[in-house]
């Protein structure tokens, strides 16, 4: 399918790329298809394009990353509405927040985003009672620190 | 809004699946259980709500700012 997209202008996303979220996201409920643009230039960064209106995109890592030690137990319920059997099938997102101020960009690790490569199926599951915060800061106080002094 | 009061031990069937039980009253806190089908997600409504903002302010992100944390993430 051709999509538009604000970044990168029309794309044309196969078939096979199409990601399929049954209840969309939080505040995104009525954007059921996705696409994982893998960029070059924005490594490791991602992007979840919505393939739905409205086209709103999300930068998405890697969280482990990030953070080695981020670790959780997916529901039966939160595999099944990844139609999966298999963890070893899925792959694991966070979604990035990058305000004006670069440095205070964060890290949503308190609802990553599942994906069910096999059949593409995602969702954004939610941690419930977890010791993960919406808003993990990305880089540590001491480089946001050291980056403000060399003015970025 | 509909308004019920329900007293210790008793519950709310709500369509037909899903039934609410009033497990504890404290003061200032109630415990509630609820048993709905698996496909029916239940959060708590301040949790679902940050999830929900900051999925609208990371819609925000932009490409020049990734850039920068490309560098900081070395």
């Amino acid at each position: 399918m051709r999509i538009h997209t604000v970044n990168f202008g029309d794309l044309e996303v196969p078939d096979e790329q199409v990601i399929t979220f049954k209840e969309g996201l939080p505040g995104f409920s009525k954007i059921h298809r996705f696409a994982v643009l893998h960029v070059e230039e924005l490594k490791p960064f991602q992007y979840l394009q919505a393939l739905d209106d409205p086209p709103i995109s999300l930068f998405i890592i890697n969280p482990f990353i990030v953070d080695p030690t981020y670790e959780f137990r997916l529901a039966d319920a939160d595999m099944e509405d990844v139609n999966s059997t298999n963890s070893a099938d899925l792959t694991v997102y966070a979604v990035a927040t990058i305000p004006d101020d670069a440095t205070r960009a964060t890290l949503n690790l308190m609802a990553p985003i599942v994906i069910n490569l096999k059949d593409r199926f995602g969702k954004q599951v939610i941690l419930h009672d977890s010791k993960y915060s919406v808003k993990h800061p990305l880089v540590s106080d001491g480089v946001q620190n050291e980056a403000k002094d060399q003015g970025a | 809004m509909l308004v019920f009061t329900r007293k210790k031990d008793e519950s709310l069937i709500i369509g037909n699946e899903i039934e609410v039980t009033i497990l504890n009253i404290g003061s200032g806190t109630v415990k509630v259980g609820i048993s709905a089908p698996r496909h029916i997600s239940v959060h708590r409504h301040e949790v679902y709500e940050a999830i929900k903002r900051e999925n609208l302010a990371a819609s925000q992100s932009q490409i020049p700012k990734v850039d920068i944390l490309k560098k900081l993430l070395g």
